[in-house]
């Protein structure tokens, strides 16, 4: 009865507020609130006879406006961390210099928020581009007191020079429907960053970092009302530490029937924070179920242990996939490691650790957890997965990240979720370039992977379940065609590049696919639509 | 245990060192201000050293700055079900267990290998590898007399 209950609930709040499981459009943050960063639709942009014309429609920067395409942030100049995303004919474009910019999908300047004349939503903190401005990319929530709203996370100049606060703003107008309470304390180190909200029902969820680990601060993750964006009653702010540690610097991801899926970064060590010995609780580099309503910790899979930690920040958003053997949670992390869980069940059950190792699913590399050595640093794998079937696309460490732990930077991994570590490895596709990592976040639409690089490219990859792989490569790199199968490991197909794009600049956010186009924000502050 | 001369336990002991560095590709433990990790190297090929065994077709690090010695870094490769009978090596050879498990006999003598476990090979010594896991990546530096 319960879940009957549950499931009628769940279908009236998608009618309520719009389901954007199954949009056409691109409303939040990889796509929905699974993060799945995968467009189900049909379109000329998962038509591999079309894709190979792709080619930009229109590009648009904020100096067309006279506000800055770049800010300095401490270290250099940026542009767009946060990604685009897209509803009912408008694009929405959240920058590092402070404002919200609304755009119609033929490139032509709608409005912003803060509006001309009002200062821009920073803060006096720089030190890495998750802090000057607006990082994280807002979500769409299709009904905020009768309007479309734009949720994100941003510094407010007006308190105390830069505390963090989520922004609610009439998607039609940029006027302002809401301010949540002050959520990140610039006093004490706290920031939203990088942590795009999620969006359930009439609930927000945003999480909780830090500038630069200097000093390192307790993760959290506060559930706001999606109607007033005060604190919502009953859900208890999940507190990552004791002491410190444990920021979130990816995003929530919701469960189907409402619970959240959270990763935390670093914990408190001696060099952060000051901590000669392990916090109690301490919920640092872990995957983490969330009670949606009460706060509850349901689960906790922690793989590298509180003496490991180098700084392997689990900074990827988990994305939920639903796939043919069950519902995964799965996040690459900074180390390299990409690791698997079944959501499992719906209230707490036992101990939280000792449930999430048995729910592990896989991880890739295959890997004893929680790990006893090797190398946990803060190695960049920080680019969330898209899921497409039962397959993951990921940009991670590969089987031989012990050998070559940075080696993955330039390297696309698609995994089948449902085979045997033998048969993890679908295919792997290597690019040209450098930086760290080279590639941005994937996003899927019907076996088409979409990719930007460092290197200002914009690739379309063909999965060779829906057009002809180009060749056959060791599953693992390095080896030979003639040496892979007498050393015990598979070829595996090269699938199909069947456009690349230049574009602005680097590319290290998500490629938006909404109605036959796709969007892509650079770190030189523009964005650019493009259609085959 | 093989007795090794001190020079050559002292030569052990920087190479050692040398090893760790070249493994830690990764920015040591600071706050987030400092630079980002380095650059991708190289693709990394392998090429059939024996039967059941893969090594880098190039040296991951190779000098003639140690006098007497040529020294060389490789990466060994063994996947899912090899054994190697008899892995050709020339030198004194430090060897490192970099991921996955394996039984190592030296001269007869066999003793399980996890990750992060070191060990030296004598020179001439026979050497058989068993990969007990999935994939075992050892990274061995040889020090060859000049």
């Amino acid at each position: 009865m319960r879940s009957r209950c549950a499931v009628l609930a769940s279908v009236l709040l998608l009618v309520v507020h719009g389901c954007s499981c199954a949009s056409k459009d691109w409303p939040s943050h990889r796509y929905s609130s699974q993060r799945t960063a995968s467009q189900p639709h049909k379109s000329a942009l998962s038509n591999p006879a079309r894709v190979p014309t792709l080619h930009q429609l229109w590009s648009w920067h904020p100096r067309l406006i006279g506000d800055p395409d770049t800010v300095w942030y401490g270290y250099g100049a940026y542009g767009f961390s946060a990604s685009p995303v897209v509803y009912r004919g408008k694009v929405f474009l959240a920058h590092l210099n402070g404002r919200l910019y609304a755009l119609d999908t033929s490139g032509t300047f709608l409005w912003k928020y803060p509006p001309a004349g009002s200062p821009s939503l920073t803060s006096a903190t720089q030190c890495n581009p998750s802090s000057p401005g607006i990082a994280s990319t807002p979500a769409v929530a299709a009904d905020v007191g009768d309007v479309p709203a734009v949720i994100f996370g941003a510094p407010d100049p007006a308190s105390n020079a830069g505390d963090g606060r989520l922004w609610a703003v009439n998607a039609n107008t940029g006027a302002l429907i809401w301010r949540s309470p002050v959520l990140a304390s610039r006093t004490a180190n706290e920031q939203i960053g990088y942590d795009s909200p999620v969006i359930y029902g009439d609930r927000v969820y945003v999480g909780v970092s830090n500038h630069c680990d200097s000093p390192i601060i307790a993760g959290k993750l506060y559930g706001v009302d999606l109607e007033t964006g005060a604190l919502l009653g009953g859900f208890t702010t999940f507190v990552a530490s004791a002491i410190r540690g444990g920021g979130i610097w990816s995003s929530p991801a919701t469960t189907a029937d409402g619970d959240v899926i959270i990763t935390t970064g670093n914990g408190c060590v001696p060099y952060n924070g000051g901590c000669t010995s392990e916090p109690s609780p301490d919920h640092a580099l872990s995957m983490i179920r969330l009670d949606g309503t009460s706060g509850a910790m349901i689960w906790k899979f922690q793989p590298v242990p509180w003496s490991l930690d180098d700084d392997p920040d689990w900074a990827a958003v988990p994305t939920v996939h639903a796939a043919s053997c069950g519902t995964m949670a799965v996040a690459p992390m900074k180390d390299g490691y990409t690791h698997a869980l079944a959501i499992g069940p719906t209230s707490p059950a036992g101990n939280p650790v000792t449930l999430a190792l048995s729910l592990r699913r896989w991880s890739f590399p295959p890997a004893a957890i929680p790990f006893t050595g090797g190398s946990h640093g803060d190695i960049r794998y920080t680019r969330g997965a898209a899921v497409w079937k039962d397959v993951v696309f990921a940009v991670t460490g590969g089987r031989d990240v012990t050998a070559s732990v940075t080696a993955g930077y330039r390297r696309l991994y698609a995994l089948n979720s449902c085979a045997s570590d033998f048969e993890r490895v679908r295919w792997w596709l290597q690019f040209s370039g450098s930086g760290s990592p080279t590639m941005g976040a994937p996003s899927v639409t019907r076996g088409i992977v979409y990719i930007g690089t460092s290197e200002d490219t914009l690739y379309a990859i063909a999965d060779p379940d829906i057009f002809p792989a180009t060749g056959s490569q060791c599953d693992y790199p390095g080896v030979s065609i003639t040496d892979c199968a007498p050393n015990g490991f598979r070829l595996t197909p090269v699938p199909a590049v069947l456009a690349r794009v230049r574009l602005s600049g680097g590319i290290r956010t998500t490629p938006a696919i909404a109605r036959g186009r796709v969007y892509v924000t650079t770190n030189r502050g523009f964005v650019h639509a493009l259609a085959p | 245990m093989t007795r090794l001369p001190r020079r050559t336990l002292v030569l052990a002991a920087a190479l050692l060192f040398r090893v760790g560095a070249l493994g830690a590709q990764q920015p040591t433990a600071q706050p987030a201000q400092r630079p980002q990790a380095p650059p991708p190297p190289p693709e990394r090929t392998l090429r059939q050293l024996a039967p059941g065994i893969l090594a880098s077709t190039t040296p991951l690090f190779a000098t003639d700055s140690l006098p007497g010695y040529h020294v060389e870094t490789i990466d060994l490769v063994m996947g899912p079900n090899q054994t190697a009978e008899r892995v050709p090596l020339a030198g004194f050879v430090l060897m490192e267990l970099r991921s996955g498990a394996a039984d190592v006999t030296i001269d007869g003598r066999t003793t399980h290998r996890e990750a992060e476990s070191q060990w030296i090979v004598r020179r001439g010594a026979r050497v058989t590898i068993k990969n007990a896991a999935e994939v075992t990546v050892i990274r061995a530096t040889t020090l060859t007399p000049r």
